[in-house]
């Protein structure tokens, strides 16, 4: 059977709270986030990162600086908020109650 | 970066910009050099080739899509422009049950206003045709060329004035309907296909 539908779906889902799981542990480009979040397999896409930050962005969860470091093009670093913090507080909580909730349903062993 | 390379994320880059024509001047350039920075840092410090990070990012156009959608419902939202909430909403009922419903029940109630505004209208102008009839059971309410016959008419020109409140309700309802629904939509995010 076909289960990449479902695993996209599952992928979309996560994406918010690894991305701001990640940034919390501090300031951090794309090209970061996305190596921290995919080094175990594949959560968030290239092409879904970015819009995912712009809208984190535009909502009060992330701020972000231009920084030109000597030498190299210029990166968009991201940081939480206060606003950000309280979300990723908030949705950390509601991940381990799910993910025990469903750990109990479906790895059961018979 | 050879030449190739380099023309492949060029225009890679020209297409975004041009498919996010829309969005305000400056976010659209500060995404197109976010996109720009980050095939720089794919290519130099990932060691991928400009092919392969264009090809993970996906369709210019399809990236594009993922911001604008967002944009627009908010945009929209915040200027009133409810013609653009329910084309959102339609565009996006096929992803999102919640879309479809306030979509669809925003054209009914629409569509309601609009029958309301024609009774009200059409009363004064062939009188005999426009009512709101009753048998014992059953009401109707409308413009029919034949009135339906053993059925007491009940508003006569009242009907007007009961036309026109209640094509103004549905207007507005139609209204609150696609406020508060793109409020919600807009709070569970973009979905990116």
């Amino acid at each position: 059977m076909d289960i990449a539908p479902w695993l996209s779906q599952l992928r979309k889902g996560a994406a918010e709270l690894v991305v701001l799981a990640i940034v919390s542990r501090g300031d951090c480009y794309g090209l970061q986030i996305l190596e921290a979040a995919n080094t175990a397999g594949d959560i968030v896409s290239d092409g879904a990162l970015y819009p995912l930050l712009n809208r984190l962005e535009k909502d009060g969860k992330l701020s972000s600086r231009w920084v030109t470091d000597d030498g190299s093009h210029p990166r968009k670093y991201y940081r939480l908020t206060k606003e950000g913090a309280a979300t990723f507080a908030t949705m950390l909580d509601a991940w381990v109650a799910f993910r025990t909730a469903m750990s109990g349903v479906v790895e059961i062993k018979q | 970066m050879n030449q190739t390379g380099a023309d492949a994320a060029q225009a890679y880059l020209a297409r975004l910009s041009r498919a996010l024509r829309f969005l305000p001047a400056e976010d659209r350039a500060a995404i197109v050099a976010e996109i720009e920075s980050h095939i720089a840092d794919r290519t130099t410090e990932g060691g991928n080739s400009i092919f392969d990070t264009l090809e993970h990012l996906g369709e210019p156009e399809a990236l594009a899509q993922s911001y604008i959608e967002h944009y627009r419902l908010e945009g929209a939202l915040a200027h009133s422009a409810y013609g653009t909430v329910l084309v959102t909403m339609l565009e996006r009922a096929s992803r999102s049950i919640l879309a479809l419903v306030i979509g669809l029940g925003a054209c009914l109630t629409y569509g309601l206003a609009l029958v309301f505004t024609a009774v009200a209208l059409i009363k004064p102008l062939w009188p005999a045709h426009v009512g709101l009839w009753t048998t014992e059971r059953t009401f109707s309410l409308g413009i029919v060329d034949n009135p339906p016959p053993g059925m007491r008419e009940l508003l006569g020109y009242w009907i007007i004035p009961f036309g026109a409140i209640a094509a103004i309700l549905s207007y507005l309802g139609a209204r609150k309907m696609l406020r508060f629904g793109g409020k919600i939509v807009l709070r569970k995010g973009v979905r990116k296909a």
